[in-house]
């Protein structure tokens, strides 16, 4: 009894990770996470362009990738736009909509903690890539300006 | 004894081998260790500046939802992710692991799980936080330690030290086969070569939001889909077989741990792809710590 005892916890955690990680899969449920099934690429759909939106800080020298200055962390950026394009497509999103000043606010915050003072303005494109193209090694993305506030 | 039984104590013999205090040590050591350099790479109070029109709560934060709390400051998620840098350094380093464990492991669950309340869940930290539950659940402070260097005592053998790195084992390998499986029951199987030429394609333009630099190998796959399509039937290989690397004996376990390794570094240096490499913490549960540990130079002297 007493070696039953002291081998409860390991089999109860066995059994959580392994019924969590079942109930994932069978139920495609990621909102348990962490037991969220990873589906490592099992669920692409090939298309012949990819478009992402993306924000860029203006200023007088020119647009600024806010990943590449430090500015945003990458996965902040995706899932923000992630978010403001699922508004977009759900009609919920108009000019002027408090997201779209919310993402402006960021975008202004996070531009200034970087260093960069002479900010203009903040940008919103809806970035195409020909996929085609890039195979081919040649330039292909197209931007559509999706939002644009520039600052006084 | 009935097959099951049979196979019930090879398991149970597999899950409670005695281990050293020391090789549990180690792993504790590492899978702090590994959570502190994902930070270099990773700024997850960040998602503190995520507007509230986007809070789409997980089931751990829905809690919070009902009483009022939605989403937390930037300030806020950097004060807790500040706490929870110093508890990972005390976990590495073994001080007072019976208190701080516990702690970086539900500040783990905060400042790690509060990254998938916009809408996106992020894998990349599911093994890590495995591990974590696993190790504050242990005596995993016994060996490799400023507890243990303070106490004076040994590090000795015990099955209380054998069943935390057997569960990191088998989460990791539960994680890679399900993974093979969502595969297989996702209609993936024959895979069709214009996913491949998709995938690498999208991934040379993500690299430009990412402000990463492919290597020309990125490029030369996207146009190669039968290689990348062979590679991706390995990979899937390695997933489905990995619940094989909980055995010991024989060469399985070095070939899949090797081949998912290999996947894993290939996917994060050839390809731009980081999303798993937290995950490697999964590896250090294969390496056996003891023989390591036997092995250094200063014990071969004392031998």
């Amino acid at each position: 009894m007493p070696k039953l005892s002291k081998r409860l916890i390991p089999y109860v955690l066995l059994a959580s990770f392994a019924v969590g990680e079942l109930y994932a899969i069978i139920f495609s449920d990621e909102t348990r996470w962490p037991f969220s099934s990873v589906p490592m690429f099992a669920q692409i759909k090939p298309r012949p362009t990819w478009t992402e939106y993306r924000p860029v800080a203006v200023t007088p020298k020119g647009e600024v990738n806010l990943v590449e200055v430090g500015a945003l962390d990458y996965k902040v950026q995706r899932v923000l736009m992630a978010g403001y394009e699922k508004s977009i497509n759900q009609g919920k999103v108009q000019r002027g909509a408090r997201l779209e000043r919310d993402i402006s606010d960021i975008v202004a915050s996070t531009t200034r903690a970087a260093g960069i003072e002479d900010l203009a303005g903040v940008r919103i494109y809806a970035s195409t890539w020909d996929l085609e193209s890039l195979r081919a090694a040649q330039p292909s993305r197209s931007d559509d300006l999706a939002y644009e506030e520039l600052f006084q | 004894m009935s097959a099951l039984n049979r196979a019930k104590a090879a398991f149970d013999r597999a899950m409670f081998e005695p281990r050293s205090a020391t090789a549990l040590g180690i792993v504790r050591a590492v899978a702090c260790g590994w959570l502190l350099v994902g930070l270099l790479f990773d700024v997850p109070a960040q998602f503190g500046l995520m507007p509230v029109e986007l809070w789409r709560p997980t089931s751990i934060f829905r809690p919070l939802s009902l009483v009022g709390v939605t989403t937390l400051s930037l300030t806020t998620l950097r004060v807790l992710a500040g706490i929870w840098i110093a508890s990972l350094v005390a976990g590495m380093v073994g001080l007072a692991s019976r208190w701080v464990l516990p702690v970086a492991t539900v500040l783990a669950f905060i400042v790690l799980g509060y990254m998938n309340n916009f809408g996106k869940i992020h894998h990349a930290y599911n093994l890590p936080i495995m591990a974590m539950v696993v190790l504050c659940c242990a005596r995993c402070g016994d060996g490799f330690s400023v507890d243990r260097w303070l106490s004076g005592r040994d590090s000795d053998y015990s099955e209380e030290y054998g069943w935390p790195i057997f569960l990191i084992q088998f989460a990791f390998v539960a994680l890679m086969c399900f993974g093979g499986l969502s595969k297989v029951f996702g209609r993936w199987v024959p895979p069709d070569p214009a996913m491949f030429e998709f995938l690498f394609a999208r991934n040379i333009a993500l690299s430009e939001l990412k402000a990463v630099h492919l290597p020309r190998l990125s490029l030369w796959l996207a146009n190669h889909a039968a290689v990348a399509m062979t590679m991706a039937y390995v990979a899937l290989v390695l997933e489905l077989c990995a619940p094989l690397a909980l055995v010991k004996r024989g060469a399985a376990r070095f070939v899949i741990i090797a081949g998912l390794l290999g996947m894993q570094l290939f996917n994060a240096f050839a390809l731009g792809i980081h999303l798993n490499v937290p995950w490697l913490v999964g590896y250090a549960a294969f390496i056996d710590f003891d023989r390591v540990w036997a092995a250094r130079p200063s014990a071969a002297r004392a031998g």
